[in-house]
């Protein structure tokens, strides 16, 4: 075929591609869709539901039929629009939904079934004997393209955030006017384009203000450029957000992940043009009915004549001008009433013109377009209003947005000179001229006409669907979308809203406006997920913490696992992690164990209400610590449940140091911050997070005071002077260091504190102390085995979103601490005073039974329900059983009791104990 | 219970400046940083954005009641009555890095929307969702950044990848 | 993404805020009694208006806790008051 003059194209550069298999020929600056039109393709794809034989209708995102699968070097896409796909050499493209190929899609048999799968058929048939049966075979024959199984490894997107003063959104005529305007008047100015070649409808006029469309178009983007203004070609702008927010993605190479812009607009001119509307009668999706405006963007951007000899059905009083460059490249064109209700486009696979009556038209083109609809999704998007034009059929802006206005097409202004005054106008903030729009006849379908009109494309929804949904009472315009997924394709219902909400205007005998339209939402094209994934991915999806002692972790073969938002030792050397586990778990009882224990929380609390505000924070009375003493208490919610556990060492007068748990640091450092400025004077307390700049490591074990005098600290560790739940200050090789006597592992124990560069010295000492005595690393594995041993509870493991400290066994509190507190009075509803409630137990197993699975249920036996449930159990080594923690209905009354243990389908028997199960009397954790 | 040590790469200290391609990313060491709070600590001469700091030592402010110093001597810390404030040192709970260069806010922006036209009291930010501390530093395309230590490779690799990324 | 006005940062990205609660609630003094329904009452019921909300939002990069009145429809910032005295 033979190619025309085109904008876009370089008709020297020849592409390679493939369509279905066969080989073509393109030539630089076309896209897919212009491409296989130049080389004579008619059908481009098969419709979703019936395989229908689908050509092209538009010439940009208004395609609802050309999706492919396109390959090129190793990357391949599902569902590009092959009218928005920039051709590259090489491509390989299939039509999706359709095997073989488009030409000879085996399943348009399908069509033949239509009568049975008109809209919500699935409400209706293969129902009987059972859904599920039919269930898998139609969904695999429902969606478009396949993905493919290969990961894209660098198919990571560039996201960003800008802002400007002014916004353009559209390159045509009315933008490009705009832009040049307010940059020259010193506006900062961002002008956005989503083709490759700006211009938008410039290139379908034979001249612009005196130039050709090419040159004007040349002389505005240098002038914008000059004055400061920026361009962004081949940039959507696909949604409007709060807040002014404008979301930009700009294409680019194939296979290439798109860039992601979120700009921050003062202000907004909405020059985004509009498309035609296909013209509802018999035969309308046939291959080769074309929108009237795709065929000029054909001819004027890739020089393509889209047939020989075109049958013009319009009601848009410029049609026959607009079509003269055709008609002088060659095509013959015909034009016929479009109001004639007898019209039916001729033809199966392929036109062959119009019948009207006895009469037949011969045609290879069928140019249609029931006038024109402005694109104001944005503007929707804004929360911005629209108003019924009726000289132009179609929903137009109000205007009344105030930072966001429309101008060109998108508002409805179609003549060009008109066109380029109002942009100039709103650019500088003018009212722009009233135009008196050429009114156009209304062309809309006809409920109740003979044969299959098509509505909507994609989807392939019928005149009749519409009929039934309003015979059905899906009458709204939200229900006749749902009912019928009109609307609900991947075109997101551009070509078929207007006459879909027309019909129904017409058989609920309202007007078009009273019927409204469907609520435009984001993304205005498709938009891959991987554009709003961005950075977040993999390693960077949510980081771990690291410790400054991995480097030392990863020395001694630590298995690093993540606990609580950090990657820690979950257990130390090579062989089975269950064996490691057990030996670390024996040997730190028979002679020591090193842990790190620096993600614990250290978050000091000073200043002269201090005091009151730690005890007013926490369950347990804090105001009658003492500097050097260390008191275990809770954390609740205003509820009364357990959000936390941990130790807070009183510092000195007004200064308290809050040990929390690891993996709650940051909630309960925002619990401290929102409740001292809720309810009391933030200028007399201060709460400093200093979990970072602090590390912890732990001795614990018979010999760990052996091992800590090995530092040579001033401070005197014997028993007497340091007792459990007491901390001592000292230096260590000029570092000042808080040694505190605070066990997770029952046994004698000290937590060492110092600033972490000064970690690694103190680790290589103690593991070297620790190794010489026969000790071992400690992971997080043995310590949870070890604090199980001794009922210590993990807040969250062991206790859940209704657990209270009176069902952990702390009930003085609740009972006699006068202060408020935060929780206080949810700890006396009839909910905590129910006697039911689950508390904290031990469970044990008859001999030689395994340990219980976490998560069984106790159950009663008849009914059989639920009780409680196992929170921890483990195979305990240092007292050769298995131990387990459960939260069980009044079980502090059943001590000793049988219970039932439900687990997978099966029946075993577990006994109540108290939690605790190692040295109960807690002889080795006061040595 | 999984263990994760391959999934996650050995973190890599950055002991000489990296080229960002437009930007130089650099560790700064050595210098102290105290926490400061209290009622009058804004009444000392502090910075927020955009304004370049100078010198040292500086403070930055991170909210009405709260600065840092950075590069000062030593304070005693806890409460002091007398003088209203409370003080830690945080010197090994924070990296400073430095991003310097032609591009260097181009990356910034990569992370949250920021804007030198608009200027803030203080210099708290989430970056890709991790708290910094932001500021300018001796010049208009010099930047400092404050982030936990523990979190400083995720930074890291934000950078580097934003770089990456805007590279193509 | 939305941006609010900290009364002391000024304009910041939404993801550095974090939803506090409903303006005008206060605790009951619990050093006293307090009924059911009043406690109730604090805990679980909100007005949660349609249209104009007044709200306690914390900017979680500064820790400041401030009033916020929003359009819960259109989420327009209506405005906001600072909670906190100025430094002295």
């Amino acid at each position: 075929m033979t190619r025309h003059a085109g904008a876009a194209i370089d008709a020297s550069r020849k592409l390679r591609f493939t369509f279905d298999g066969r080989a073509y020929e393109g030539v630089a600056g076309d896209t897919l869709a212009s491409a296989l039109l130049a080389n004579g393709v008619r059908i481009v794809g098969r419709s979703f539901k019936y395989h229908r034989p689908r050509g092209l209708w538009g010439a940009w995102v208004d395609k609802p039929n050309a999706i492919m699968e396109v390959s090129l070097k190793g990357s391949e896409l599902p569902n590009c629009l092959a009218t928005t796909t920039t051709l590259e050499d090489g491509m390989e493209a299939r039509a999706v939904n359709a095997w073989p190929n488009a030409r000879r899609d085996i399943k348009g048999g399908l069509d033949l079934f239509s009568r049975f799968l008109t809209a919500g058929f699935y409400y209706k048939t293969f129902i009987w004997p059972d859904w599920h049966l039919f269930e898998p075979s139609i969904r695999k024959m429902a969606g478009l393209g396949s993905v493919s199984l290969e990961h894209l490894d660098d198919y990571i997107t560039d996201q960003s955030h800008d802002q400007c003063d002014l916004l353009v959104i559209g390159g045509g005529p009315a933008g490009l006017a705009a832009a040049r305007e307010s940059a020259e008047a010193g506006r900062d100015v961002v002008l956005v384009d989503d083709q490759e070649l700006i211009g938008g409808s410039a290139y379908q006029a034979p001249d612009i203000e005196e130039q050709y469309p090419e040159d004007w178009v040349t002389s505005q983007r240098a002038a914008i450029e000059t004055a400061g203004g920026r361009i962004l070609s081949r940039t959507t702008a696909y949604g409007v957000y709060d807040h002014q927010l404008v979301a930009l993605i700009e294409t680019r190479a194939f296979g290439q992940t798109p860039r992601l812009t979120r700009m921050r607009a003062r202000h907004a001119l909405l020059a985004t043009g509009a498309i035609d509307r296909p013209v509802t009668l018999p035969g309308n999706d046939t291959p080769g009915v074309m929108s009237l405006t795709a065929a000029r963007e054909y001819f004027h951007r890739y020089g393509v004549l889209a047939g020989g000899c075109a049958a013009l059905i319009s009601n848009q009083t410029d049609a026959q001008t607009a079509l003269a460059p055709l008609q002088a490249a060659g095509l013959e064109i015909q034009a016929l009433d479009p109001a004639d209700p007898d019209l039916k486009i001729a033809g199966a696979r392929q036109t062959t013109g119009v019948t009207l009556r006895d009469r037949h038209i011969p045609a290879d083109l069928v140019l249609t377009s029931a006038g024109r609809t402005p694109m104001v999704h944005l503007w929707r998007h804004a929360g911005g209003k629209l108003t019924w034009s009726d000289p132009l059929q179609a929903f137009l802006p109000d205007n009344q947005l105030g930072w966001m206005q429309a101008i060109g097409a998108a508002n409805g202004t179609f003549d060009t000179d008109t066109t380029l005054a109002e942009a100039r106008a709103r650019a500088t903030g003018a009212t722009p001229p009233a135009d008196q729009p050429e009114p156009i006849q209304p062309l809309w379908p006809r409920p109740g006409a003979k044969g299959r009109q098509w509505i909507d494309f994609q989807h392939d929804v019928t005149l009749k669907d519409v009929e039934l949904a309003a015979r059905e009472n899906y009458a709204s315009v939200e229900h006749l979308k749902r009912y019928t997924t009109l609307g609900m394709a991947s075109d997101q219902g551009k070509t078929s809203n207007m006459a879909g909400l027309a019909a129904m205007a017409t058989l609920q005998g309202k007007e078009i406006p009273q019927v409204g339209t469907t609520t435009f939402r984001p993304p205005f094209v498709p938009v891959p997920l991987a554009a709003w994934a961005g950075q977040h991915q993999r390693q960077l999806y949510h980081p771990v913490k690291r410790l400054a002692l991995e480097p030392q972790h990863r020395d001694a073969q630590a298995a690093l696992c993540e606990y609580g938002g950090w990657l820690r030792p979950g257990w130390y050397g090579a062989g089975e992690a269950d064996t490691r586990i057990a030996h670390e778990a024996r040997t730190a009882r028979a002679t020591a164990g090193l842990l790190d224990g620096s993600p614990l929380g250290k978050i000091e609390v000073m200043g002269p209400d201090a005091t009151a505000f730690v005890n007013f924070m926490f369950y347990n009375t804090m105001a009658t610590l003492k500097p050097g003493q260390i008191r275990y208490g809770f954390l609740l919610t205003e509820g009364g449940i357990v959000y936390d556990d941990g130790v807070v060492s009183c510092l000195g007068e007004n200064h308290f140091l809050i040990s929390c748990s690891s993996s709650h640091v940051d909630g309960v450092r925002g619990m401290l911050e929102t409740w001292r400025q809720d309810g009391n004077d933030p200028d007399q307390i201060f709460v400093h997070d200093l979990t970072m700049h602090w590390a912890t490591l732990t001795v614990t074990g018979p010999q760990a005071r052996d091992i800590v005098e090995t530092l040579g600290l001033e401070a005197d560790l014997s028993s007497d002077a340091l007792p459990h739940m007491r901390f001592a200050t000292s230096t260590w090789n000029e570092t000042p260091m808080r040694i505190a006597r605070v066990s997770f592992s029952g046994d004698l124990s000290f937590e060492l504190s110092l600033r972490s560069s000064m970690a690694p010295a103190l680790w290589d000492h103690l593991m070297g102390e620790t190794k010489k005595i026969g000790g071992t690393l400690l992971g997080i594995e043995a310590m949870s085995v070890l604090r199980a041993e001794k009922g210590y509870i993990m807040v969250g493991k062991d206790t859940d979103g209704e657990t209270m400290p009176h069902d952990l066994g702390f009930t003085i509190p609740r009972a006699k601490k006068t202060a408020p507190f935060v929780g206080d009075r949810s700890l006396h509803t009839e909910t905590a005073n129910d006697p039911h409630r689950k508390q904290l137990v031990g469970l044990t197993v008859p001999d030689g039974a395994p340990p219980l699975a976490t998560g069984a249920h106790v159950v009663s036996d008849a009914p059989r329900r639920s009780l409680g449930y196992v929170t921890s159990s483990y195979l305990s080594p240092n007292l050769d059983r298995p131990v387990a923690l459960g939260l069980v209905e009044n079980g502090a009354a059943r001590l000793g009791e049988e219970v039932t243990i439900w687990h997978d389908e099966t029946l075993s028997k577990a006994t109540i104990t108290a939690p605790c199960a190692f040295d109960p009397e807690g002889d080795r954790l006061h040595a | 219970m999984r263990d994760d040590s391959q999934t996650w790469a050995a973190p890599a200290p950055l002991t000489a400046p990296l080229d960002l391609g437009g930007a130089t990313l650099g560790r700064v060491t050595g210098l102290r940083q105290t926490l400061i709070s209290g009622t009058r600590v804004l009444s000392t001469s502090a910075t927020g954005w955009p304004a370049p700091v100078q010198g040292a030592p500086y403070r930055i402010v991170l909210r009405r009641d709260r600065v840092v110093e950075v590069g000062g001597a030593a304070h005693p810390e806890g409460w002091d009555e007398a003088a209203g404030e409370a003080r830690s040192d945080i010197s090994d709970g924070w990296t400073l890095l430095e991003l310097s260069g032609a591009g260097a806010f181009g990356l910034l922006r990569r992370g949250t929307e920021l804007s030198l036209a608009e200027p803030s009291a203080s210099v708290v930010r989430k970056l890709w969702g991790l708290d910094v501390w932001l500021y300018r530093f001796e010049a208009e395309d010099k930047f400092r950044l404050h982030i936990a230590r523990a979190l400083d490779e995720a930074l890291i690799g934000h950078l580097r990848l934003a770089a990456d990324l805007a590279r193509d | 993404m939305q941006r609010f006005p900290c009364p002391f940062c000024g304009l910041r990205d939404e993801r550095e805020f974090h939803f506090v609660g409903e303006l005008g609630k206060t605790r009951p003094d619990t050093s006293g009694p307090v009924s059911d329904e009043d406690w109730a009452h604090y805990l679980h019921m909100h007005r949660n208006e349609k249209g104009c909300v007044r709200e306690v939002w914390m900017h979680t990069t500064c820790a400041e806790l401030f009033a916020m009145e929003r359009d819960s429809v259109t989420m327009e910032v209506l405005g906001t008051t600072q909670l906190r005295k100025d430094a002295s």
